[in-house]
C-alpha cells in the first residue's frame, strides 16, 4: 500500500480501488460510503449526482475543513448505493448514518443535546428554565424536547398560567427585594418580597410539576376541585373489521355518567385509519346522544381511511404502514414512551 | 430499495410532557395474563379441548357482554348479517331462549328450528336437514340432539360453526361455562374450591361438561350419588393410577359427608324415567337420601352457592326453600347464560377465513 499525504494536501492512492472507481462514477442520485484501508466506513453522504459529488472531494482546488481533509486522506475505497430519487437517498443516508455512526459524519450524531426544562426544587423558591444538560441530581428535569423552540413554548405557557418566579437571584429568606413587573401583571406571586410562605409557593410549584408531567387530570382536580368524569369504552362489538381468525379479548366498558347532551372527549393513544374512532362514536350513540364529541390522541400516525380528524394531537408521527406504533404510559406500563417498530410478521 | 428495508428497526421516544391532553385514567390497565390470549376456535362441542386460558378469556368477554345486558339499549351491531340457526331436537326453554337472545342482542338473525312440525317429522335425516340449513347460508348452527355426538357429526360435514347445546348424555359445554362463570363471579376464583355435584351423574351431560371445566380450573370436585347413578369407571378405585382424566375427582355416596365445607352445591335434575329403568327404588327415597334441604345445607360453607342447571324438580333433588333461598344463584345462572353465549357467539363468528372444518383447536 503506497499511500501518503503530500504536503499540498493532495493524495496519491497508489493502487487503491477508489482511483479506478473515480473514473466510472454514475451520474445518478444515491448514497456513497468512503471506506478506509481496513474497510471501516469513514463517512456516509448522499448526492443528487454521485459522479459530481464524490469527485468534488478529490479536486485539487477543493477547500475542505480539516475534518474532511483528514477523512479524504484516509479514503481507500468507496461503496455506492444508487437510488431512484434524491429523497430516497436522503432517507437511506440518515438510516445508514444512524446504524454505522461513521467517524467523520457530524450531522445526525452531533454532541448538541436536546433541551430540558430544569426545575430547581432544591431551592427555597424554585425556578424553571431551559438547559441542555442534566448536571444537577437534586433538580428536576423535564424533557428532552424535540427543539429549543418547543421547550421555550413550554416555558412561555408555564409563565402565563402559573405565577412562578422568573428572577434569578438567590432567595433564602434573608433578603427582600422590590417585586418586578410580573407581580403587577399577576404573573408571579413575588416571593422576592420576602413575605410569601414557602408552602404557598410550593403549591404553585406542584401545579407546574403536574403540568410538565402532562398529568393534566390531576391538575384539573386540584385546580377546580372537581374531576372530569372518565369512562372506558371497548369497541370490540362495533368494529367493522373482524380481523382474520383471531379475536382480541374484550375489556369492560364503563360509562359512569349519563352522556345525554354532554360534551365527550374521546381519548385514544394512536390515531391510524380512524376506524376505531368510527366504532367508538357508534358505541357512544348506544349510550345516549352527546351534545358534542371531540377527539384527543397522543399520536397521529397518518394513513386515515375515514374522514376523521383529531381535535387535539399530542404529536404527529409520520410512519409507514408496515410499522407498529406503541404508546406506553406510566400509569399502565410504568414508563412514558412511544415505540415505533417494524411489524413482525410481514 | 432493499438496503433501506434492511436497516434495523428504529426506536424512537417522543416526549409529550406538555401535551394538552387529559391523561387516561388507570381504568384500562391490563389486569391479567389473558390479555394476549387469542382463539381460532370454530366450534364449541365440549369443554375438553378448552385450555384454562381460553376459559378465562371467555369469562373476560362475558364480563363485557354483561355490561351490554345492563344497558338501556341492549343491542350491539357485532354480528350484523350473520345467521344463527338453533336446531333443538329436544325440549328446551332456557337454553334455546338464551341462545336466541344472545344472538339477537349481537344483531344476528336467529332462526329457530325444532323437532316437531318440521321436515324431521316427515323422516328427513339430520344430515339432510343440516345441509338444507347450510344451503340457506347459516353461519352458526346451535344444535341440541338426543344422540351423543350429533354436533360432532355436523362439525365434520358442514362449513358452518357448530355449537353444542346438549347432545344426549355427552356434553353441554355452554352450560358448563356459565356454571363456572357464575362461580367465578360469586367466589372470585374457582381454584381450590370444593364443588359438590349431587345426583344423576351417569346420565347428565351437564355434569360431564362441568367436570371438564372444573378440573381444568383447579376445583376440588366431589360427585355424590347412589352408586347406580355413577359411571362405572368412577367407581373403579384403580382410576387414580390408570391415567383416568378425572383421577382426582372424589366420589362420596353419603350426601352429608359430601356437603361438609362445600363452596358450591349443584344438585342435578333427576329424570323420572330413571326410576323406571331400575336405578332407584322410589323417588321419595332418593329425595330423602340425596335431596338438598336447608338442614343439609348447614353442613356446607356459610357462603355456599346453590346452583342448578334446571329445570328443577322441586321437592325431589332440591327443596323449594333452598332453591329460592338466600344462597341460591339459580336465576343468576340464567342471566349469566346469556352473557356466556354472547361471548361464545362473538368468539367463533368471524367473516374472513377459510370455511372448512379444521377440528377444534388442538
Amino acid at each position: 500500500m503506497t499511500k501518503q499525504v503530500q504536503e499540498s494536501g493532495k493524495v496519491s492512492w497508489g493502487d487503491a480501488p477508489i482511483r479506478e472507481k473515480l473514473q466510472h462514477l454514475p451520474d445518478a442520485p444515491g448514497v456513497y460510503q468512503f471506506r478506509s484501508v481496513v474497510g471501516d466506513i469513514l463517512y456516509i453522504g448522499k448526492a443528487k449526482s454521485l459522479r459530481q459529488r464524490v469527485r468534488s472531494y478529490f479536486q485539487p482546488s477543493a477547500n475542505h475543513t480539516l475534518r474532511i481533509q483528514i477523512m479524504v486522506s484516509l479514503v481507500h475505497d468507496v461503496t455506492l448505493i444508487i437510488t431512484d430519487t434524491e429523497a430516497e437517498a436522503l432517507i437511506l443516508e440518515e438510516q445508514l448514518i444512524k446504524s454505522h455512526r461513521p467517524r467523520y459524519n457530524v450531522l445526525l450524531k452531533d454532541d448538541k443535546s436536546y433541551p430540558f426544562c430544569k426545575l430547581t426544587v432544591n431551592e427555597r423558591y424554585p425556578r424553571l428554565f431551559l438547559v441542555r444538560e442534566k448536571h444537577d441530581p437534586k433538580a428536576e428535569y423535564y424533557g428532552p424536547y424535540p427543539s429549543v423552540k418547543d421547550a421555550r413554548q413550554v416555558l412561555r405557557v408555564v409563565s402565563r398560567y402559573f405565577p412562578l418566579r422568573t428572577s434569578k437571584m438567590v432567595l433564602d429568606g434573608t433578603k427582600a427585594y422590590r417585586p418586578c413587573l410580573n407581580f403587577q401583571l399577576r404573573r408571579c406571586i413575588a416571593p422576592c418580597r420576602g413575605t410569601v410562605e414557602v408552602s404557598e409557593y410550593q403549591q404553585v410549584v406542584n401545579h407546574v410539576r403536574m403540568f410538565l408531567r402532562g398529568r393534566d387530570k390531576e391538575l384539573m382536580d386540584d385546580f377546580e376541585g372537581e374531576s372530569v368524569p372518565t369512562g372506558a369504552l371497548d369497541i370490540g362489538l362495533y368494529r367493522d373489521d373482524t380481523t382474520g381468525g383471531s379475536r382480541p379479548m374484550m375489556r369492560l366498558t364503563e360509562i359512569p355518567v349519563d352522556i345525554q347532551n354532554r360534551a365527550i372527549v374521546l381519548v385514544d393513544d394512536v390515531l391510524f385509519t380512524g376506524r376505531s374512532i368510527r366504532a367508538a362514536m357508534d358505541a357512544l350513540n348506544d349510550f345516549g346522544r352527546p351534545s358534542q364529541i371531540q377527539l384527543a390522541v397522543l399520536v397521529d400516525r397518518g394513513h386515515r381511511e375515514l374522514p376523521i380528524r383529531a381535535d387535539y394531537v399530542g404529536k404527529n408521527v409520520p410512519t409507514s404502514r408496515d410499522e407498529d406504533v406503541d404508546v406506553r404510559l406510566i400509569e399502565i406500563d410504568g414508563v412514558d414512551e412511544v415505540l415505533i417498530s417494524r411489524k413482525e410478521n410481514l | 430499495m432493499t438496503q433501506a428495508n434492511q436497516v434495523k428497526d428504529r426506536t424512537q421516544t417522543t416526549n409529550r410532557s406538555a401535551s394538552p391532553i387529559a391523561a387516561v385514567s388507570g381504568a384500562y390497565a391490563a389486569e391479567n395474563s389473558v390479555e394476549s390470549f387469542r382463539s381460532d376456535r370454530r366450534h364449541v362441542l365440549d369443554l375438553d379441548d378448552f385450555s384454562p386460558e381460553e376459559i378465562e378469556g371467555v369469562f373476560q368477554n362475558a364480563d363485557a357482554m354483561s355490561e351490554v345486558l345492563n344497558r338501556q339499549i341492549k343491542k350491539v351491531p357485532t354480528l350484523r348479517g350473520k345467521t344463527v340457526i338453533t336446531m333443538f331436537y329436544e325440549a328446551s326453554t332456557r337454553t334455546r331462549v338464551s341462545f336466541e337472545q344472545a344472538g339477537k342482542i349481537l344483531s344476528a338473525d336467529v332462526i329457530n328450528v325444532s323437532g316437531g312440525g318440521t321436515s324431521t317429522e316427515k323422516g328427513e335425516s339430520l344430515y339432510n336437514t343440516a345441509l338444507t340449513l347450510q344451503a340457506m347460508n347459516a353461519d352458526i348452527i346451535v344444535i341440541r340432539h338426543s344422540h351423543s355426538g350429533a354436533p360432532y357429526f355436523l362439525a365434520r360435514n358442514l362449513d358452518a360453526c357448530i355449537i353444542n347445546a346438549g347432545d344426549g348424555t355427552h356434553a353441554h359445554p355452554t352450560q358448563g361455562l356459565l356454571d363456572l362463570y357464575t362461580m367465578r363471579r360469586n367466589l372470585g376464583n374457582i381454584k381450590g374450591r370444593k364443588v359438590v355435584i349431587v345426583g344423576d351423574v351417569l346420565y347428565s351431560r351437564v355434569a360431564r361438561s362441568n367436570l371438564w371445566g372444573l378440573t381444568k380450573m383447579g376445583a376440588n370436585v366431589v360427585l355424590c350419588a347412589p352408586p347406580t347413578l355413577l359411571p362405572l369407571d368412577f367407581l373403579d378405585e384403580q382410576r387414580r393410577t390408570k391415567g383416568h382424566p378425572f383421577a382426582n375427582v372424589e366420589i362420596e355416596t353419603n350426601v352429608e359427608r359430601a356437603l361438609e365445607g362445600a363452596d358450591v352445591v349443584m344438585p342435578l335434575r333427576l329424570q323420572m324415567e330413571r326410576q323406571k329403568a331400575g336405578h332407584l327404588p322410589t323417588l321419595r327415597e332418593y329425595s330423602r337420601m340425596y335431596g338438598i334441604n336447608a338442614e343439609r345445607l348447614k353442613l356446607a360453607s356459610p357462603n355456599v352457592l346453590v346452583m342448578h342447571p334446571g329445570p328443577m324438580n322441586e321437592g325431589v333433588e332440591i327443596d323449594p326453600e333452598v332453591a329460592h333461598g338466600s344462597r341460591s344463584v339459580i336465576e343468576e345462572q340464567v342471566t349469566n347464560g346469556v352473557a356466556i353465549r354472547m361471548a361464545i357467539l362473538y368468539g367463533i363468528a368471524t367473516p374472513v377465513r377459510e370455511r372448512r372444518y379444521v377440528g377444534s383447536r388442538q
